[in-house]
């Protein structure tokens, strides 16, 4: 999400920000928690949310608070149909690599943004939030399944470190924890129809965890004595992805097309879009979302979809910020 | 039999009394120690053993089960305990205020104290414990110890060890469950579980965790001012240590302004507990903040300077360590662990995972009918082998298995049919056999069957018992040998030990007429069974069955509401002692059947079909649990419903009121019952129902008399009456002369609506059918002569089993005719009386202990023990509404057992494990469901999912 930094009010303002990115190719959002009955093509499926309130105090420094969920699941396309399959008892005989890995947190802090002009034509903005984390949830199970006729065996490793363990349906504990996270976002005016903005959103986001309840070892079908998990409470190091996006903006009197790249680990967007005085419209080209909005000085808005009806959705975008001055 | 022994007597020690009264041989163990730096006079002492679930023995009512003993004016206890006590103490503290006796505890801060209702007290004085005060401590291996000292810090261990084993996916103890989470308490520990380890883990772990050096605090006498100790230095100064930290526990509630119970709420409930067995070192993360290390040891450390002690070296020393480790302590929980019970605690629990991964691949094996990975290769590939040939026996033998017995049963049926004949010997028989024929010697009063079968010889004579000719026996002179297209018998038969078939006569046999037998005993000394290669074939196979004082007694049940049908016979008991070898290999097969309501079930089929016993893959898919395709029918009639009745079936106008007012019109054998000369206002009333009849006869003696009654029953034309009793006393809850329609010259038709308002005639039992309610109208207020009620089905008469055994053992051989040293044993027991009420054990043992000796059992050979046991028990009962399922298994060292119950009724909560897997005895895992998933874990912290 790039910030309107070129529209920054020199008086002291307050406002809030929200956004929220779902993406789910494999299946409609709504049907993560199912039982993944028919998966597409696909192989992850994550999600970012956090809204802020801050103040501008100058036209360089901004301060405020911050929350943030983070929620990264990546599988191989094996893994689904396993899955899948095992749940709604269509197993097809043969060996399945499965490989599922969760990366999630929820975190809440305080935040520093800092606008530098580095020319007339060029700025950037370092953004520092330090977090305490709230929950987490990160595990790996990797390994094989072998399913032959109606008998299956399997052989996983397992890491898996909670608040919550949801393999038991365990209660949930309040874990301590606390972190950081930078954002960076530059900006550069090639002339007065060209320029280039770049963001490099959770650079080296990170939290420690104190003392969490963590769950290490293996599983295994039929049953062998040297496989089992052991669980314990230590401490732990949880990291999350850079998310880049690059825009090229070309203008030409008041309408402008820009070209957009995103990335977030798996999640890949390539944006065609037209703003015509501040309304947005764009498509992505890879995930075939349709993106329309609003942008002026004090209020953005923007909601992008792949399917309107958000239970047959497989992604999701909204954005809100809006900005008052006060002084 | 030396581990039957050895089982028994653990099992007998671990559940010994824990009195004071010494065993002889065994001196009592005594046992010394001080409660809070004797500090608390007159406080109850308690110790108590852990039983094999982990748990303080209690008694039936739930309470500990243990001897009381008290705190002196020193704080110090002396007790005793039985000198065969083993295993792990519990020591619980507790306040006494009864008998006399007050629980109170000394100021031992210089700077007085605060009692419980927060009043100053002064350094020394005494001061009422709270009535709540309760301090436990907890040791393994009763044999090595002698003093336990019990204080708050052992308290934390103690707890510790006893808390969270396992969790069972749902949140907190809910007391309740209906009422939902609501009143779930999460902070109580759930399904706590004593073990060596988590006791001994959790008291090194305390000693740690609080800077002890020489030994864990249950073991160190702590420092009083009160008296002085004679432990060496270093001990000196740990007891010092335990001495101070105790303190601060009446410190900080002076300090603080709260009760001791408050404190120590805040000490195990919202810190220790809450951070699983950890403490921060200095919280700094909480508002307010836990209680921590370095309040423990800087209110130590401030006692220390408030006993103005200088001269104390221990003190100093203890605080000196306080103050240094407490400048390290940061914002950070500690990570202490304790140490290991065993040193060979890892061998053992992978002895334990091991055996977990066989007992799956056996119950598996089981399942699937597979039983290699249970037994040994060699004895499976036997079993294999036999189960073959047995099949193949059963394949030819089985449909034809009337056979090779019917000629038997046909001559004995001709026997009485010739004896009731003046001209025996000459009447027409229609033989099942067509080439068959008997020849009667009139002379020695023998019969001879023979037919187109070579080997074919019955020979016996028709012998009548007791006086009244309703008991014949049928005795064969010499061996009985039965030929067919499929096999053939051989019934023993010797001078000193004849066969014999009894039969019982409803009534005494007449020329012409079918023989009324009600009830048929077979007692064959031996008897043996080849199957044929095939149909028709000469030779036969080489599996034999041989059977040593085989019983079989049939009981025949007519229906009464169905006269002109023939007497149907059930099954009432069945003993097969047998086995069957193939020359060398020998698999004794024992069948022991007592039937059920066979004198009151009238099956479909005129004769039970004996087919099942040989059906040796039935048994084994039932011993599997599965059914399917097993019909009543197949299973001789049991549980099936009897011929023509079907549920909640209405019969019409059964049940029929008849009145007579003379006594001489009663029928010969009521009047006889009856036998009194003189009535007055005689009048007989009963309810008539097929096969029976219930009456009342009401008369006076004379005619001034008040009225009497005699109440009288009738079942196959027999009558039976009760003494005479006032008729005003009638009645089955409340008296007649209580009723508001009671007169002094009341009719049978008054004490019938008396009765029936009553709810004291509100069912009949129908030989042949069931149990039915009797349809009377609503507000009957009269029986009139010729009434007839419908009578309603609820209970059926099943055919069940009240016990019943299967049991296979192998004698197989070796290659050398060596005898298979590690004996299979496969036994069935149970019984089901009907659909609802069933219970059946199986289990399957490899390398069987005993020998297989059914004629005497010993212990040994009615407990299925030996290198590795697969036993189930599963059971339904309509009295506890629940289902149960118990398994037990056992390899070498190690064993599981599992119990699952399926709760039908919405009351209740049950929150324990399913299982607990055992090593030499001591609990090594548990087995429990948590959320959807089945888990097993280890006392070493790892768990497996099943």
């Amino acid at each position: 999400m790039l910030l309107p930094l070129h529209d920054v009010i020199a008086d002291v303002s307050v406002g809030i920000r929200s956004e929220a990115l779902l993406a789910s190719p494999a299946m409609a959002i709504d049907e993560l928690d199912s039982s993944w009955e028919s998966p597409s093509e696909g192989d992850y499926a994550q999600g970012r949310a956090s809204w802020e309130v801050y103040t501008q105090l100058n036209d360089n420094l901004q301060l405020g608070v911050h929350q943030r969920w983070h929620y990264l699941l990546a599988f191989s396309p094996q893994t689904a149909q396993f899955y899948s399959r095992l749940e709604n008892n269509q197993i097809d005989s043969g060996t399945y690599n499965l490989d599922f890995r969760m990366n999630a947190a929820q975190a809440r802090g305080l935040f520093a943004q800092y606008f530098i002009p580095l020319s007339s034509s060029s700025s950037i903005s370092v953004k520092a939030t330090v977090l305490k984390g709230q929950r987490v949830q990160k595990g790996e199970l990797t390994g094989t399944g072998l399913v032959s006729g109606d008998a299956f065996a399997y052989d996983w490793n397992l890491n898996y470190v909670y608040d919550e363990n949801r393999i038991f349906d365990g209660p949930r504990s309040s874990p301590q924890g606390w972190g950081y996270s930078f954002d960076v976002y530059a900006m550069h005016q090639f002339n007065e129809r060209h320029h280039l903005e770049i963001s490099l959103e959770d650079l080296f986001y990170t939290l420690y965890w104190q003392e969490i309840e963590q769950d290490n070892g293996c599983l295994d079908r039929p049953l062998s004595s040297s496989c089992r998990v052991f669980s314990s409470k230590k401490t732990f190091v949880q990291r999350f992805p850079v998310m880049a996006t690059m825009k090229w903006g070309y203008q030409f009197q008041s309408l402008q097309t820009n070209v957009k790249i995103e990335s977030w680990q798996r999640y890949r967007a390539l944006w065609l879009g037209l703003d015509y005085q501040g309304l947005l419209l764009e498509v992505d080209g890879i995930n075939e979302m349709l993106n329309i909005g609003y942008e002026s000085t004090g209020l953005k808005v923007k909601w992008a979809f792949d399917d309107v009806r958000y239970s047959n959705a497989k992604h999701w975008q909204l954005a809100l910020d809006m900005n008052w001055p006060i002084l | 039999m030396i581990r039957i022994f050895t089982f028994s007597l653990m099992t007998l020690l671990l559940a010994c009394s824990n009195s004071v009264d010494q065993i002889d041989g065994f001196p009592n163990i005594d046992i010394t120690g001080v409660v809070l730096n004797g500090n608390v006079r007159d406080a109850s002492v308690q110790v108590v053993g852990i039983d094999n679930y982990g748990q303080p023995q209690r008694n039936a009512d739930g309470e500990i089960y243990a001897d009381r003993f008290f705190t002196d004016a020193n704080g110090r206890y002396n007790l005793a305990i039985n000198g065969v006590a083993t295993g792990s103490l519990l020591f619980i503290v507790k306040s006494y205020n009864e008998e006399g006796r007050k629980t109170q505890i000394r100021c031992a801060l210089k700077d007085g104290c605060i009692d419980e209702d927060k009043v100053s007290v002064d350094y020394g004085d005494w001061y009422d414990a709270p009535a709540d005060f309760e301090l436990w401590a907890v040791v393994n291996d009763a044999q090595s110890i002698s003093k336990v000292h019990v204080s708050p810090i052992t308290h934390l261990a103690a707890r510790l060890a006893f808390s969270d084993f396992t969790w069972d996916g749902n949140t907190g103890v809910c007391e309740d469950y209906n009422s939902g989470a609501g009143t779930c308490n999460v902070s109580l520990p759930l399904n706590g579980i004593f073990t060596p380890q988590s006791i001994h883990e959790a008291n090194t772990r305390v000693k740690a965790l609080f800077n002890s050096d020489s030994s864990i605090y249950a073991f160190l006498e702590p420092f009083s001012p009160f008296f002085t100790s004679s432990l060496d230095t270093v001990s000196v100064i740990d007891g010092a240590k335990h001495g101070l930290l105790n303190l601060t526990w009446q410190y900080q509630a002076r300090e603080e302004n709260l009760t001791l119970s408050e404190v120590l709420d805040d000490w195990l409930n919202d810190a220790f507990l809450a951070n699983a067995g950890q403490l921060y070192g200095d919280d700094q993360t909480n508002t307010p903040a836990q209680w921590d290390l370095k309040t423990a040891f800087d209110y130590a450390s401030a006692i220390q300077t408030e006993m103005a002690l200088p001269d104390n070296a221990a003190l100093t020393s203890a605080a000196s360590s306080f103050n240094t480790i407490s400048a390290t302590l940061t914002n950070v929980i500690t990570s202490e662990k304790g140490a290991d019970y065993l040193d060979n605690l890892a061998e053992q629990v992978t002895a334990a995972r091991e055996f977990v991964e066989n007992a799956q691949g056996w119950i598996n094996g089981y399942n699937n009918g597979n039983l290699v990975p249970f037994l040994d290769s060699d004895t499976a590939a036997e079993v294999s082998a036999m189960e073959v040939q047995w099949e193949a026996m059963q394949a030819i033998l089985g449909p034809e298995l009337q056979s090779v017995f019917l000629p038997v049963v046909e001559t004995v049926h001709y026997a009485l049919v010739c004896s009731a004949s003046a001209s025996c010997g000459t009447e027409p028989y229609v033989f099942s056999d067509p080439g068959a024929s008997i020849s009667y010697d009139a002379t020695t009063k023998r019969f001879s069957y023979t037919n187109t079968f070579s080997q074919t010889l019955v020979r016996g004579e028709l012998l009548s018992v007791g006086d009244n000719g309703l008991i014949k026996s049928f005795s064969f002179t010499q061996d009985v040998k039965v030929e067919s297209d499929a096999g053939l018998s051989i019934l023993q038969s010797r001078t000193n030990n004849k066969a014999s078939i009894g039969v019982y006569l409803d009534s005494v046999l007449v020329s012409g007429s079918e023989p009324a037998i009600k009830r048929i005993e077979f007692s064959l000394p031996q008897i043996t069974i080849k199957a044929k290669e095939s149909l028709g074939n000469s030779d036969y196979q080489d599996l034999v069955y041989t059977a040593d004082n085989a019983s079989l007694v049939m009981q025949g049940v007519k229906d009464p509401t169905r006269p002109d049908m023939p007497i149907h016979f059930n099954l009432e008991s069945l003993l097969l002692l047998g086995q069957v070898s193939n020359g060398s290999d020998v698999l004794d097969v024992d069948v022991t059947l007592n039937g059920s309501n066979a004198a009151i079930h009238y099956p479909a089929q005129r004769f039970p079909d004996l087919n099942f016993v040989w059906r040796g893959s039935d048994i084994k898919r039932y011993g599997q649990f599965d059914d399917t395709g097993l019909d009543a029918a197949q299973l001789a009639g049991w549980l099936a419903l009897p011929s023509d009745v079907t549920l909640n079936e209405v019969l019409a106008g059964e049940v029929i009121y008849q009145t007579q007012a003379q006594f001489s019109n009663l029928g010969t054998a009521l009047k006889s019952e009856l036998s009194v000369s003189n009535y007055h206002q005689f009048e007989f009333g009963e309810l008539q129902y097929p096969g029976g009849s219930t009456g009342l006869a009401i008369y006076k003696r004379n005619a001034s008399d008040s009225q009497f009654v005699r109440q009288c029953n009738a079942a196959d034309g027999a009558w039976l009456c009760s003494d005479e009793v006032a008729l005003a006393d009638l009645g089955c809850d409340g008296a007649f002369k209580n009723d508001s329609a009671f007169t002094s010259n009341a009719s049978a038709s008054d004490a019938f609506v008396f009765l029936q308002k009553s709810d004291c005639i509100p069912q009949v039992k129908i030989v042949g059918r069931g149990v039915y309610d009797i349809q009377y109208p609503i507000n009957l207020d009269a029986f009139t002569s010729g009434d007839s009620f419908d009578v309603k089905l609820i209970k059926p008469h099943y055919l069940g089993l009240s016990s019943f055994n299967i049991r296979l053992l192998s004698r197989f051989k070796d290659g050398q005719n060596n005898l298979d040293e590690t004996p299979v044993l496969l036994n069935i027991l149970g019984a089901f009386t009907d659909t609802e009420n069933v219970s059946i054990a199986f289990s399957v043992t490899h390398d069987f202990i005993g020998y297989g000796n059914t004629s005497s059992l010993g212990l040994v050979e009615v407990i299925p023990y030996g290198e590795r046991t697969l036993w189930f028990a599963v059971g339904n009962s309509d009295q506890t509404d629940e289902d149960s399922v118990v398994y037990y298994i056992l390899d070498n060292n190690v064993s599981l057992v599992m119990s699952g119950f399926d709760f039908r009724s919405s009351d209740g909560y049950h929150d324990q494990p399913l299982g607990y897997i055992r090593y030499a005895g001591a609990l090594m895992g548990t087995l429990r469901q948590e959320g959807d998933l089945y888990v097993v874990r280890y006392i070493d912290g790892s768990w497996q999912l099943l």
